[in-house]
């Protein structure tokens, strides 16, 4: 899984702008899925064949799309404006490098600085916001500009796929690791029909998953998302929200969605069963794809498990490499129980 | 182009303050005729003595960067860093680190928006703060990292658009590209050289408070890198990419000398900036013009954006210009010898 989700990072996959993302994921699941159809908003609803008929109608979800930013104006001088695509820290742009997807490939910049020699005490310590802020990619004019990127065209924070320990630093874990364990599910052998969706536009508002579910009318739902883990220094134990290496995390509520109590249950109650690490999720916040799905076509029964992912919405995701296989372990042995239920 | 492969090679070092020495095993390869020798503080110096000659010019460029100690582990594992040099605390959130003695990569830790308090990302996290996540626990971390040892924030460095580099440490990696470059191309009758790439400038100029082999020279040309404009800048207080060496005025520098490389880039339809300084330029200039009585500096600026950041900024012809400007100015020197 780790070659699979270094292959899924490597994509830029913008809200609205999923294409290299989508054809990776068609090129991985083409030899496994029966139907595989892609709707107008770009959906990826796979139907997988296992064993038997389902008893219920279950649908999987990730989403495709990652946070980023959009250009919405080039200036005289050749910089560009920008403005985020999804829930940002607008702190983590300042002199970093982002890739910009164009017409003609990736670039490329920076998000220039006033260094601080050049700044008074007030100005040192304020925050700029993203408005404020310039991408720099060398160019000196705007029409220069205009010959290498469109306003409207998407970008990136940078950031390769590195390991550090047994841990994964990579750009887009959120939520190309939910795609990982979709991919593995995908290809192995599966005792139920199920529905894998990989969608589209999760970050600006899951409305892939809107699209997805009113589509399929499924009676149970599992999302497979990534979720904060805030194991950080200096955070108290009891404000970590999740930790790496205690698993995938199990959501019994967040700002989307309180998510069904029986199939809450029955998650936790098969990890421990079968040995397998999971954790609650220790915050009502957030939120993901599930949050349009339990209130699509009368109500659909839903759960989360998520990958703890410290760092989430960053260039810089720090997963633990164990807590993917407990996921997809998880997941794997409560499938066949959900289909039955 | 020299000039680049001469930037690439000390930008390939992590010569954090303290850690120089890193540079030395790279000079071997820069020229095998050339004597190379450190001082005691670590100033790497190369002279080219000729017999006979009538006068030294001392070129001087820093070559260190700001980078990082471990001071402290976390209860997780997480590594405190304190800062060596002038750290700028707002681009170290989502930075990766390298460590030098170990290699181990790392990132600096952040909490997640929805987390923060709201007062939280109103205001940048201080240093004392941030924590790097290499991914180890305490156990593990403490047999790989070691209190004292020297982080750096790392990126590779990228062109952008053709004509701009982009790297952290052009400051003065720039600096000293451009002045080895001079070094190892001329061709002198009548002038010594000495290059001196010197230490811990970044801590206040220690290198260069401590360098005494000055030989009787005649004058100095410190090459280190200035400010040139972003968008948020002052257009007054800043130079420009692509218009070449900013060329320093100061009450502190050789106001000869200063006029002197005006008319040399004119001469030879260089372009050029002037930069001005009202008092000491807060480069090695200060503490060279004070040696031996008073030593004629002039200060040649390569103009730069996002200085002490990882994505410093620099136009390739103004690293061109600026080394054909110094060489002019030394082979006219050597000329009216």
């Amino acid at each position: 899984m780790l070659n699979t989700l270094e292959k899924l990072c490597s994509p830029i996959g913008v809200s609205g702008r999923e294409d290299k993302i989508r054809d990776l994921i068609l090129s991985e699941i083409k030899p496994y899925c029966e139907e595989i159809s892609i709707d107008r908003a770009g959906n990826i609803i796979a139907h997988k064949k296992g064993k038997k008929p389902s008893k219920n109608r279950v649908m999987l979800a990730s989403h495709m799309d990652e946070v980023g930013f959009i250009i919405t104006s080039i200036t005289e001088s050749g910089f560009l404006k920008f403005a985020c695509v999804g829930g940002i820290d607008e702190r983590l742009f300042l002199a970093k490098r982002v890739t910009i997807q164009t017409d003609n490939g990736e670039i490329f910049g920076i998000v220039n600085i006033v260094p601080t020699h050049l700044l008074s005490d007030k100005q040192k310590s304020s925050v700029p916001s993203v408005s404020e802020l310039y991408i720099d990619i060398g160019a000196v004019s705007k029409d220069e500009a205009e010959e290498l990127v469109s306003i409207g065209d998407v970008g990136v924070l940078s950031g390769s796929f590195e390991k550090l320990n047994t841990k994964i630093l990579a750009r887009a874990i959120d939520d190309r690791g939910g795609c990982a364990v979709l991919l593995e599910l995908i290809k192995s052998e599966l005792l139920y029909d199920v529905i894998f969706c990989f969608t589209v536009q999760e970050e600006v508002g899951c409305r892939g998953a809107l699209m997805c579910a009113e589509k399929i009318r499924p009676d149970i739902a599992l999302v497979i998302d990534s979720t904060t883990a805030c194991d950080i220094q200096n955070i108290p134990s009891e404000s970590t929200v999740a930790n790496l290496s205690g698993g995938g995390v199990v959501s019994f509520m967040d700002n989307g969605c309180i998510y069904d109590r029986e199939l809450y249950s029955l998650i936790m109650k098969t990890a421990e069963k079968n040995g397998i690490k999971a954790q609650p999720k220790r915050a009502v916040a957030g939120a993901n794809d599930s949050a349009n799905i339990h209130k699509a076509c009368g109500g659909v029964r839903t759960a989360a498990i998520s990958l703890p992912c410290r760092y989430l919405h960053s260039a810089g995701c720090v997963i633990e490499e164990g807590d993917l296989y407990e996921t997809y372990k998880l997941v794997s042995k409560v499938l066949p129980l959900i289909c039955e239920l | 182009m020299e000039v680049l492969n001469f930037l690439e090679t000390v930008l390939a070092s992590p010569t954090v303050s303290g850690y120089e020495d890193l540079l030395l095993p790279e000079t071997e390869g820069f020229n095998k005729k050339l004597e190379v020798k450190k001082d005691k503080i670590g100033n790497i110096i190369f002279e080219r003595n000729i017999e006979g000659a009538k006068k030294r010019i001392i070129l001087d460029a820093h070559c260190d960067r700001i980078g990082f100690k471990v001071t402290e582990f976390f209860e997780n594992g997480f590594v405190k860093l304190a800062a060596v040099g002038g750290i700028d605390a707002r681009v170290l959130i989502g930075a990766r680190v390298k460590f030098i003695e170990s290699g181990l990569l790392g990132i600096f830790s952040s909490v997640p928006p929805h987390l923060q308090k709201s007062e939280d990302s109103d205001s940048f996290p201080k240093l004392s703060d941030l924590a790097v996540d290499t991914g180890f626990s305490l156990d593990e971390i403490k047999d790989k990292i070691k209190i004292g040892d020297t982080a750096y924030i790392y990126e590779e460095p990228i062109t952008l658009n053709q004509n701009y580099i982009c790297a952290p440490a052009l400051d003065n990696a720039a600096g000293c590209a451009v002045l080895l470059d001079v070094f190892t191309s001329l061709k002198l009758k009548n002038t010594s050289l000495t290059l001196v790439l010197s230490v811990q400038e970044e801590v206040g100029c220690r290198g260069a408070k401590a360098f005494d082999e000055i030989k009787n020279a005649e004058l100095a040309i410190c090459v280190d890198t200035s400010f040139a404009y972003a968008p948020g800048c002052d257009k007054n207080e800043t130079g420009e990419l692509g218009k070449g060496a900013m060329i320093g005025h100061s009450p502190i520098l050789s106001r000869e000398l200063t006029q002197k490389f005006i008319s040399v880039a004119n001469k030879n339809s260089l372009p050029y900036q002037n930069e001005v300084m009202t008092r000491s330029t807060g480069t090695n200039a200060d503490l060279l013009s004070l040696k031996n009585g008073g030593l004629p500096t002039a200060l040649i600026s390569i103009p730069i954006r996002n200085m002490h950041s990882q994505s410093e900024m620099l136009c390739i012809s103004d690293l061109e210009n600026t080394s054909r400007l110094i060489c002019e100015f030394i082979k006219e020197a050597d000329l009216n010898a």
